[in-house]
């Protein structure tokens, strides 16, 4: 029998025990991440639009690589949503330094008929000066918030620019490949800020 | 000749500097209010009462602040934590579950302090506050900062004190 080199067997040993460093991680390397609202991973849909800024028109597809939370109210919302803004722009804060500008921060209009896309800007830089507003013709809108089963009506209407609109409050975040990966509700937003935090940061991390 | 323009050009970079840091460093209540408060409540204060969607600062923030400390505590309270519940000012009720969020993690005790100076220096403000001495400190803010209330909370300290 040909013997084997000392140098070989240690070689082999080394990378043996690497091998099993390597598999025990995988398997008791603790729980996966746990995301503070339940993740959609079985959309692969790959969302997209176009809509209307202060500066022109802004795609989805713009913020490829990014990851997006999509917030869809209006400026004259006298309860949830400056709440909900405020919200969002401490969940910003609330992000490591490098993660903020690769988080964009987005509110829709759901009234574009009062909403124009200045006014929109100014709203959202009210609570961040990162944020993003946007608004647009009816119909695009109307597509828009289909595409994520956002629901919207007018309500409490005294004059032609003069009403509520009752409208879907949740956030909706999209991963970096614009697939919808989390939803978080208006009391979660409330709430949970550190987590909701760390879950954005996390889906940057895995890239998707 | 070259020496004595990048000499003018230092100082101007140097005055340009300057201003910018002196900007910084003292919050300007009026832009403050321009950047956070009028997409509600309006540029001139007067809120949007068309449906009742905004109670307006024109006036109110005077008569609360002349209540003395306890109401100028409280609009401090309303800036920092929000306030969540039915208000009614000037005879008009805001009723639509209304509930403004709280500032306290934007923005620092100096610019609430600077914001609120603006905003009782402003509209007919002054006439409401008449004589009172009602201008609130960097130090007021950071103390009520200190109480950590709740929404529901302001509302019930701003029901005692309004008039």
């Amino acid at each position: 029998m040909k013997r084997v080199p000392k140098g070989v067997l240690w070689g082999a040993a080394v990378v043996a025990v690497a091998v099993i460093v390597y598999l025990a991680q995988g398997w008791f390397g603790g729980p996966p991440y746990q995301y503070a609202s339940e993740p959609l991973t079985h959309l692969k849909t790959e969302a997209d639009f176009t809509l209307q800024s202060a500066s022109g028109p802004v795609s989805l597809s713009d913020f490829d690589g990014d990851v997006v939370v999509l917030y869809f109210g209006y400026t004259h919302c006298p309860n949830i949503c400056p709440t909900e803004m405020m919200h969002l722009a401490e969940v910003h804060k609330l992000l490591p330094e490098k993660d903020r500008s690769r988080v964009k921060m987005v509110m829709i209009s759901v009234d574009p008929e009062r909403d124009s896309p200045a006014t929109m800007a100014k709203y959202a830089h009210a609570f961040d000066p990162a944020f993003i507003g946007l608004s647009g013709a009816p119909a695009s809108i109307a597509a828009v918030a289909k595409q994520f089963f956002v629901t919207y009506q007018k309500t409490d209407q005294t004059g032609p620019d003069q009403y509520f609109v009752n409208h879907t409050s949740a956030a909706y975040v999209l991963n970096t490949r614009r697939q919808l990966a989390l939803i978080y509700n208006y009391d979660q937003l409330g709430s949970d800020q550190a987590h909701i935090a760390q879950d954005l940061h996390h889906l940057l991390l895995r890239g998707s | 000749m070259a020496g004595r323009f990048l000499l003018t050009l230092a100082s101007l970079v140097g005055l340009a500097l300057a201003t910018a840091v002196a900007a910084q460093s003292t919050p300007d209540g009026a832009t403050l209010y321009d950047a956070h408060c009028a997409v509600c409540h309006q540029a001139d204060g007067s809120g949007i009462t068309a449906p009742p969607t905004f109670p307006p600062l024109d006036g109110e923030v005077g008569r609360v602040a002349a209540a003395g400390e306890g109401g100028r505590q409280a609009l401090i309270d309303v800036v920092l934590f929000g306030i969540k519940g039915d208000l009614t000012v000037d005879g008009v009720s805001y009723a639509y579950g209304q509930e403004m969020p709280g500032w306290r993690k934007i923005l620092s005790d100096e610019e609430i302090a600077s914001l609120l100076n603006h905003v009782l220096a402003s509209w007919s403000n002054p006439d409401a506050l008449a004589a009172a001495s009602a201008s609130v400190s960097a130090k007021q803010v950071a103390d009520e900062r200190a109480r950590e209330l709740s929404p529901e909370h302001v509302y019930a300290r701003w029901q005692k004190v309004t008039p």
